[in-house]
Formats: C-alpha cells, structure tokens, sequence
C-alpha cells in the first residue's frame, strides 16, 4: 500500500519529470525515452484534436518534442516540465496556424473520418454501449467548440491541468482561463445531450 | 446546488472524453523521435567533456606566447632601444618640420652642441622666410639625427677615441687634442661621473689645460 502511494505520488510529483530532463540533459538518454512515453499520447492528441489535419498534427507534435531535445542541454527546471511542455506545443500551435491561415484560425475541425458510428457495437471492457456512443458524440462535438475553448478543455482534461496554469500556458488571465473551462464543459454537456436525443428519434 | 450540478457535468464529460481519447502517434514517429532523442544526448555527453579540456590549449598558447616575446625581449634587447634611447625623439619633429618649430621642439633641441645646426634652426623659424627656409630646417633636422647618433658612439669608439686624445696630449699637439676634447664633451657628460672613461677623458682635460 505505502509502496503504491509512494509511486503514485512520484508520478504525480513535478519533480520526477524535471529530474528525468536533468538526467537527460547529462547523457541519459533513457531518461528522455520515460518522459516520453509518459507525455506522448496527452500531447499528441492535444495537436490531433484541434488539427483536422492529421500529417500536419504529428509535424507539430515532432517540433515539439524536437525542441525539447535540443532546449535539454540549457534546460533549468523554472517551471513544471509539463508547462514548459505545453507552451512550446502552444507557441507552434498558434504559430504555425497564423502563417498558414491568417485569417480562419483553427477552423480546420476533424472531418467525419473519425465521427462516431452510433450503431457500433464493439467496445471497451468496462464501458456500457450508450458510454461509447456518447463519447463518440462528445468527440465530434469537442471538434465544434470555439477554438480558445477546445484548448482549455482539452489541456484540462488531457494534462489535468487547472485554470491557473492553462492561463500561464495560453497567455491570459486567470479569469479568462475559468471562463473558458466553464463554457466549455457547458458546451459540449447541451451538444451531446441534443445529439444523443437527435440519435434516439 | 448548481455548483453540485456543474461539478456532475464536468466529471460526466470528462469521462466520456477518456473513453474515446485513444489516439497515440504512429511507431514511426516514436522511433523518430527517440532517435533523435539518442543522437543529441551522445554530443551532448561528448561536448561537456570537451568544454573541460578545451580549456587548458587556450592557457597553455597564452603561456607561451608571453614566454615567446619575454625570450625575444631578452636575447635581442636592441629591440627596445629605439623606445628608450632620447635619440630617436627627434624623428617626430622632423615630420612636422615644414611648420615653424614649437617651444617645445625648439627646447628639445636646444642641448645641442652644434652652433651651426643652431644657427639654421633660428633661420627656418624666422617670419617671412618660411618658404625658402623649410628645407634648410629639414636638412637642419638630419643633421642633428647625424649628429646625435654620433654623439652615441659605441665602447669601442669611445676607447679609440680617448686613445687618440691621450696620444695628442702626448704628443703635444695641444690644438689637435683640444679639438678631439671638444667633440667627445657631449658623449662623456652622458657617462656617470664614475665612469673610468669620463675619469680619464677629466684627466686629460686637466692636463690641456695646465
């Protein structure tokens, strides 16, 4: 029991991530392979999510981790490395989105490839089908929110992150931050109630 | 209450959203990435060590570079002459020498023994004789640079010189010898008054003038 807490909590912990970039910062490259593995698939989807387009997503997602690598020789543990990880994917995002769509942004949502199919009916262990057929609900809906808001849901859900440091991550206030959180849930809680009602009738 | 409510919602959705939030990179990708992860730690590793010893290559070629000029400084000491030597501070002068001379220019000459040499500088600074004078001041200029280098004579000129004053003392030939006693004035007022040379060169003197 104290040994499971005591991993629970090195897991939790800020500290192991930045002495994982430390010790790969000193040549231990299988440092960087856990962090890696630890913050691969939140971060991924973090691109894939607000990106329609999937090639142009995993690009992003390589620059981040791109940037890491080369930031880890100079890295000084300042801030959480989760936040330090989030507002270089955050920095590109933006970045490159305004040079390629100055005026739309990320209006690209993720087409119907990956809508849901109501009528599935092969599912996780553990997971009712009216479970999965509103996740694949709230997947399409998330796609629809308003861009700043999908971003705060999706690094709240995705990271656990609160409204404080998805604030610092993004740039504004802590106000806004809330805001968006609140809107958001809000949001996606009315599109899936309509859309599982729509699919009833 | 509705926070309560609020509270539910959220904990609903997000929920749902780790249900359908599956999506990993491609293996691809992964390898790509570790790869490079692999390729700049083994640098980095080999760059930190370099750091340390590149120091040392910088010290050591600092170190004999001093050791380089002290050693020529050393073995060649004539090479520091012209910076010491009063000599060679005329040559500035006789740069400028197309404008009338200064105060400061006129002083520096003015030790010198040469009434001749004297006499061609009066002229050159004289108003209205400006043009044609600048050349006579050049030509002036040389002449003490030849006179002072002359007047720097080296040990064994000295000696030699001394041998012929004491010869003509000698001799006799008092005339002779008050004329070689005139040209060595400058050079022995140079010597300590110690100097076995400015001793003898007193000696003699003395004798000329009995």
């Amino acid at each position: 029991m104290q040994l499971s807490m005591a991993l629970a909590n090195a897991a939790d912990s800020g500290g192991s991530d930045e002495q994982l970039m430390l010790d790969y910062a000193a040549g231990d490259s299988g440092a960087f392979e856990q962090l890696y593995l630890k913050h691969k698939g939140p971060l991924y989807r973090y691109f894939v999510r607000q990106i329609g387009d999937r090639p142009l997503a995993e690009d992003l997602y390589q620059e981040t981790w791109s940037r890491v690598i080369k930031a880890a020789a100079g890295y000084q543990p300042q801030a959480k490395f989760t936040t330090w990880l989030y507002r270089i994917a955050h920095n590109l995002l933006v970045d490159h989105v305004r040079a390629v769509k100055p005026v739309d942004l990320f209006t690209e949502v993720q087409t119907d490839n990956d809508s849901p199919d109501i009528g599935a009916d092969e599912g996780e262990p553990g997971v009712s089908l009216e479970e999965e057929q509103k996740a694949g609900l709230l997947k399409e809906c998330v796609s629809l929110l308003p861009q700043v808001q999908k971003e705060a849901f999706l690094l709240n859900c995705e990271t656990g992150f609160p409204a404080r440091v998805i604030a610092e991550i993004v740039g504004v206030s802590l106000e806004a931050s809330k805001s968006r959180i609140r809107y958001a849930y809000q949001s996606l809680k009315e599109c899936v109630a309509s859309k599982w009602e729509a699919s009833r009738e | 209450m509705n926070n309560k409510r609020s509270e539910q919602d959220m904990q609903e959705i997000h929920h749902l959203y780790l249900v359908q939030a599956k999506e990993e990179p491609p293996k691809s990708v992964d390898a790509e990435i570790l790869a490079l992860a692999r390729k700049r730690s083994v640098p980095q590793a080999t760059t930190q060590a370099s750091k340390k010893s590149g120091r040392s290559p910088w010290i050591w070629s600092s170190a004999a570079s001093v050791l380089l000029i002290v050693g020529l400084s050393l073995y060649w000491p004539e090479l520091q002459k012209p910076a010491i030597d009063g000599p060679a501070m005329p040559e500035p002068v006789l740069m400028r020498s197309p404008e009338p001379m200064g105060a400061t220019e006129q002083e520096a000459l003015a030790d010198m023994p040469a009434p001749s040499v004297q006499k061609k500088l009066r002229v050159s600074s004289e108003p209205g004789m400006m043009k044609s004078a600048e050349p006579a001041a050049d030509n002036a200029m040389l002449e003490i640079q030849g006179m002072r280098k002359q007047a720097i004579m080296d040990n064994t000129e000295l000696v030699q010189a001394l041998q012929r004053l004491s010869t003509l003392v000698e001799q006799g030939k008092l005339a002779d010898a008050r004329v070689e006693y005139q040209a060595l004035a400058e050079t022995m007022a140079r010597l300590p008054k110690e100097d076995p040379r400015r001793v003898r060169y007193e000696d003699l003197g003395k004798l000329l003038n009995q």
